[in-house]
């Protein structure tokens, strides 16, 4: 496979990862107030995404591949609210420990790397039209 | 008459693949740029290209039961991890988006210079064989 052509796959990878990591944001975000059902019952875990380099054997080029989505394991918060059907015996329901903020930061930031890697797509597109070119 | 044959075309050739072979290590460096503990990769300069004379690839494959190397970079050109990088990131990711949207602009511009110049050249042979423009 010619090198122009494996910018195309490269790309290609890293826009499926950044697309994986705003799947798994959106989720997250959706996911903000949900909460346990039982009393006492744990919320929405926070889930995280981890990227590796993934070496393409046939093409000797490295793109990029999903390694995990797992799971945030920081602290569930207390709201107090004995009204609500998971409240346990002192009147406190966990909250989900999903920060929008940092779903956010996390939004912009995948976007603006699915971004760059369409404008590299873009480009490797461009180049290899105009060495087709040469040959009209 | 071959057209390698002359310093020209196969200097615009090799400096055509050069280029491409780093937009193809830039590509790989924006598509990581989120990979923890990536080193932004680049590749060895033209100049080495040009006057490397022995072929860097190592082992050559001979046979279909060989082991094949990874390497696609063309001949004299080696892919090193770039010493250049601006930043470093805490997950050990040293990929500046901002460094690599502007090596690869560089690269399509001198890609396309490349390939305007070979196309010179064939206009050039077209006049000196046919004698019109």
């Amino acid at each position: 496979m010619d090198l122009l052509k494996s910018i195309l796959t490269v790309a290609a990878s890293g826009m499926q990862a950044q697309g994986e990591r705003l799947k798994v944001v959106s989720e997250n975000v959706a996911n903000a107030n949900s909460t346990g059902a039982a009393p006492g019952a744990d919320p929405y875990r926070r889930k995280t995404i981890t990227f590796q380099e993934m070496l393409d054997r046939d093409a000797g080029t490295s793109g990029v591949a999903v390694a995990e989505i797992g799971r945030d394991t920081t602290e569930f918060q207390l709201r107090y609210d004995p009204a609500h059907p998971a409240a346990d015996t002192d009147g406190f329901v966990k909250v989900s420990n999903v920060n929008t903020i940092i779903e956010m930061a996390n939004m912009r930031e995948a976007s603006r790397s699915y971004q760059a890697n369409l404008n590299m797509f873009e480009t490797g597109r461009s180049m290899r039209s105009q060495l087709l070119d040469l040959l009209k | 008459m071959k057209l390698s044959g002359m310093s020209f075309f196969q200097l615009a050739s090799q400096r055509m693949s050069w280029l491409g072979a780093r937009q193809a290590v830039i590509s790989e460096n924006i598509a990581n740029a989120d990979t923890p503990n990536y080193r932004a990769k680049e590749i060895s300069g033209f100049d080495r290209m040009v006057q490397a004379r022995t072929p860097t690839q190592g082992l050559a494959v001979t046979d279909a039961q060989h082991i094949r190397t990874t390497a696609s970079t063309p001949d004299g050109v080696r892919v090193e991890t770039d010493d250049a990088a601006w930043e470093s990131a805490l997950d050990g990711n040293n990929v500046v988006l901002e460094q690599q949207t502007i090596k690869s602009a560089e690269v399509a511009g001198n890609y396309r210079l490349a390939a305007e110049l070979y196309r010179k050249g064939h206009d050039l042979l077209t006049v000196a064989v046919t004698g019109i423009r």
